[in-house]
């Protein structure tokens, strides 16, 4: 049986959910090459490199294992890892800043930074 | 003591967590194998829960947090992986505390639905946080709020199996 309290949840989670998604999708365009991809690996930026910039494949390998990530004009995504989950392959592509792909077994991390960005998008990351 | 007391009621209690071990167990490896989406990584139904949640309404806190305890700690021997018990940890414990929260407030407010609703959402965020303590990065918190409207709609459904098998299990105890 349903009780109040059950929506008052479900009610509370929309909103939390719904105002996560405003904050980061503040300030968040479809990038014309102004736009940048954050390589992390174990916290620390490895590379960065403009999405701009001719199409390329970088293979990255770290003691955890490989990714491989495919990096052109429409966007970011990761042809191919071995780790268990796939989950960063079928991430599928990102062109949005604001945007991630996270490969949490390798601790690898790509995230799309806007060049120009605001006071606010800086604060919500 | 977890178990001081003797008698069927404790052979009962003993042989159930065993069962809701196992089954826990069991759909751990299950669900890894079976990715719901494609979009957001790692959305699974969260089976195991309608054990832990059971395990909450049949018997007292401490048997559901030992219950919790072995599966996290069980399901990362079988998978192998260190990390994988900070997730499941991180989940699950912040999951338990806000479904131990809600039940202590009063099984008069919330129904099962509710209670396993709050918990797929902070076994979500809990998970979502180890993830960014062990990347180092806030980024991650980019895929929580999809993964909060996810957890109504799997914390519906393992509310309802709660919510069918509850009297089922109270009869036979």
């Amino acid at each position: 049986m349903i009780k109040k309290g059950d929506f008052l949840i479900s009610a509370v989670l929309i909103l939390a959910a719904l105002a996560g998604m405003a904050i980061s999708s503040w300030g968040k365009h479809i990038a014309k090459g102004d736009i940048s991809a954050d390589i992390y690996l174990n916290g620390e930026l490895i590379k960065s490199v403009a999405k701009s910039e001719e199409e390329q494949v970088i293979r990255l390998e770290s003691a955890a294992g490989y990714n491989v990530m495919q990096i052109s004009p429409q966007g970011i995504r990761i042809l191919e890892a071995d780790c268990r989950n796939q989950d960063c392959v079928q991430a599928g592509l990102i062109y949005r800043s604001g945007e991630i792909i996270a490969c949490l077994p390798h601790r690898l991390l790509i995230v799309l930074r806007g060049q120009k960005e605001s006071e606010f998008d800086a604060i919500s990351r | 003591m977890l178990f001081p007391a003797k008698g069927p009621t404790a052979i009962k209690e003993i042989s159930l967590l065993g069962v809701f071990l196992a089954y826990t167990l069991v759909i751990s490896i299950i669900e890894r194998m079976i990715p719901l989406s494609f979009t957001i990584p790692g959305i699974r139904l969260g089976l195991a829960n309608v054990a832990v949640l059971l395990a909450l309404y049949l018997f007292s806190f401490s048997k559901a947090l030992l219950l919790l305890l072995m599966k996290c700690f069980m399901a990362a021997l079988l998978s192998g992986s260190p990390a994988a018990l900070m997730y499941s940890l991180g989940g699950s414990l912040l999951s338990f505390a806000i479904m131990l929260l809600l039940l202590k407030l009063g099984k008069e407010h919330f129904s099962p639905l509710g209670v396993s609703i709050a918990g797929a959402a902070f076994h979500n965020t809990g998970q979502i946080l180890v993830a960014c303590l062990l990347m180092k990065s806030r980024a991650v918190l980019f895929y929580l709020p999809p993964l909060l409207l996810v957890a109504i709609f799997t914390g519906t459904i393992i509310g309802i199996l709660v919510s069918r098998l509850r009297p089922f299990l109270q009869a036979w105890m």
